[in-house]
């Protein structure tokens, strides 16, 4: 027995407000995911592409100061138009007036940034965090700590979901609003912000339409069983197989978007920054993912809800 | 009863067909009271209809002053609840995870972890503390899930088999434990148990569930009062000649094979043993009240719930 030993001693302090109860949990998802090495790896790689695309901000915003230059940086930025796809008339708009096209070209530049590299990366870290945090609760029996104490089963859901978004905002939202700050300082006048003041919120609403739909199908496949590797398994499963058939149909000349998370997430999120090409299977999108989300909620909460009931 | 903190009126609870509990009417007031029932007798349902982990189908109760249907959250700050079934977070070492069990409940961060490793001392859990949870021996546990149950200071504490799985040192130290906290810290305490020793040794009032429905509620010093009062006599030697006298002297004096006398409770007695013993110059060696069997009222109220079924 320690020699300090007092036995039971009372405690009269003051207690945190309840509305923010929600916020432990989430403080415990950050602190045990930051504990998995591979986790800090991948937050470091999915950092490495805001870098190319600080680069490309770069590279338009030295040729939109002198756009008669036919120099290096004239084809580089050709390299980099072809390589990031952008449309045909986004570049005969930038060529004739760099200025009032710019708008539009960081719109563009923020999408592909979000499309490409940061979905994946996105997708991959939520299935390293998201999937093992309800399986391993089912697996331990934690459900009682949880449930013993002033907590709701929402709040509890808040806190895990609340927990996984800071890690995807860090990989997505972070740096693309990071790229739009440097691109407004490399433009060098404050009248930029004038025409683009609207990004910041076009990324908020990106990031939201990524991260909230995916929390909740990974939390939906954790809770559906207590082994983590299958919820990670189910969670890479729709994506590679979703992507694979949306290949195979588009290969056969139809395109489904809705087959595919990655395609079908995109088509919202360009719609967000201002590129919509079908509204029709935007329409589609839009009901399947919120369809998704809704039923992955529901599911969610009734799997939490069923150790209770025994 | 004097001060009572629960107060529970035609309590039931039906899973689909299955009745858990049967209009229960239970009033529990301060000290330590021992929830006694065989398997499946509805003790765990009425802890969780307690704690509001799930609803009664109907029936009201009060619970510290709070109604347990609509103020389940008033109710969860101020109880502490020690699950029977392992029950952990991944990941979290000892000190960690009470520190996270006092945070739920609304401790401030630094507070948290002062107040952890305060219980964590009064609980004896030292320097494993520091160990992952998941290393952890089976009465380690115990002492864990013990600790983060106290760890807010809970006004009301329940207990399920707490003792279970601890070796016969380690359940003598637990038991000593809650009876301090009832005895110098005022804390209420229900301890569900199996083990009847256990009741006998710590516990004020006595509660029986059996098939859903309470069969006894008594103080422990009631139910301990035998229904023919007696003496058990232990003597060193041959005690023939005691009895003898005794039996002279108008006592009903009966001898086991152990040679111990049990001499029923008489308007003369203790008075005619003294003389009895003095004038055949016998020896006694122990001198014991009888008491009533806790395990007879305990099996004579299961089998009156069975008989009562059948």
């Amino acid at each position: 027995m320690p020699i300090h030993d007092l036995g039971y001693r009372a405690w009269s302090g003051k207690r945190t407000a309840e509305a923010g109860r929600w916020s432990v949990i989430a403080g415990s998802v950050i602190s045990a995911s930051l504990q998995n090495a591979w986790v800090k790896r991948m937050l470091l790689f999915a950092w490495l592409p805001a870098l190319l695309w600080g680069t490309f901000f770069f590279v338009f915003e030295l040729r939109a100061q002198d756009p008669n230059d036919i120099g290096r940086l004239a084809t580089l930025s050709t390299a980099f138009n072809t390589f990031l796809e952008v449309p045909p008339d986004l570049i005969t708009a930038l060529k004739d007036d760099p200025h009032g096209a710019r708008s539009e070209y960081w719109s563009y530049l923020i999408l592909t940034f979000f499309r490409t590299p940061q979905a994946v990366g996105l997708a991959i870290l939520i299935g390293f965090i998201a999937t093992p945090l309800i399986s391993r609760d089912l697996r331990s029996r934690a459900f009682l700590l949880y449930f013993a104490r002033p907590i709701t089963r929402l709040e509890y859901l808040l806190g895990k979901s609340a927990g996984v978004w800071c890690f995807t905002a860090a990989i997505t939202t972070l740096p693309a609003l990071l790229l739009f700050v440097e691109a407004a300082m490399l433009s060098q006048e404050l009248s930029v912000l004038q025409v683009t003041w609207h990004l910041p919120f076009r990324v908020l609403g990106a990031s939201l339409v990524l991260i909230i739909p995916t929390t909740m199908i990974a939390l939906c496949f954790s809770s559906m069983t207590a082994e983590n590797r299958f919820a990670t398994f189910g969670w890479f499963s729709v994506w590679i197989v979703g992507e694979t058939a949306y290949q195979i149909l588009h290969a056969d000349n139809r395109t489904w978007p809705v087959i595919s998370p990655y395609r079908s997430l995109g088509e919202i999120q360009k719609w967000i920054f201002g590129f919509v090409e079908d509204a029709e299977e935007l329409a589609n999108c839009a009901i399947f993912w919120s369809v998704v989300t809704v039923l992955a909620f529901v599911v969610l909460y009734r799997r939490i809800s069923a150790p209770m009931r025994v | 009863m004097d001060d009572v903190l629960v107060d529970l009126r035609g309590i039931t609870k039906k899973y689909r067909r299955f009745r858990a509990l049967a209009d229960v009417d239970l009033q529990i007031g301060a000290g330590v009271t021992g929830l006694l029932g065989p398997n499946g007798a509805g003790k765990s349902t009425l802890i969780k209809v307690m704690l509001g982990l799930v609803r009664c189908t109907a029936g009201q109760g009060v619970f510290l002053g709070h109604d347990i249907r609509r103020d389940i959250r008033a109710i969860r700050s101020t109880v502490g609840y020690m699950p029977e079934d392992d029950c952990f977070i991944f990941g979290l070492s000892g000190v960690e995870m009470v520190r996270f069990a006092a945070r739920l409940s609304g401790l401030p961060s630094v507070e948290a972890l002062r107040r952890a490793h305060e219980i964590l001392d009064f609980c004896g859990l030292e320097q494993e503390r520091y160990r992952t949870v998941e290393t952890y021996s089976t009465g380690m546990r115990q002492k864990l899930k013990f600790a983060q149950s106290i760890v807010h200071d809970p006004d009301f504490v329940i207990l399920d088999e707490p003792t279970s799985g601890l070796d016969p040192e380690e359940r003598q130290a637990l038991l000593r434990r809650v009876r301090s906290l009832a005895d110098q810290a005022g804390k209420a305490i229900l301890l569900c148990t199996h083990i009847l020793p256990d009741v006998r040794q710590i516990c004020d009032n006595v509660v029986i569930l059996a098939e859903g429905r309470v069969k006894v509620v008594e103080s422990l010093e009631v139910l301990s009062r035998p229904v023919n009062p007696a003496l058990h006599v232990r003597a060193l030697g041959d005690c023939s000649d005691l009895v003898a006298r005794l039996r002279q002297l108008g006592e009903e004096v009966t001898v086991d094979e152990d040679n111990v006398l049990t001499i029923r409770e008489s308007a003369a007695m203790p008075g005619s043993l003294w003389s009895a013993v003095r004038e055949v110059d016998v020896t006694l060696r122990g001198l014991t009240p009888s008491r009533n069997s806790l395990e007879a009222v305990f099996l004579d109220a299961v089998k009156g719930a069975a008989d009562a079924d059948s």
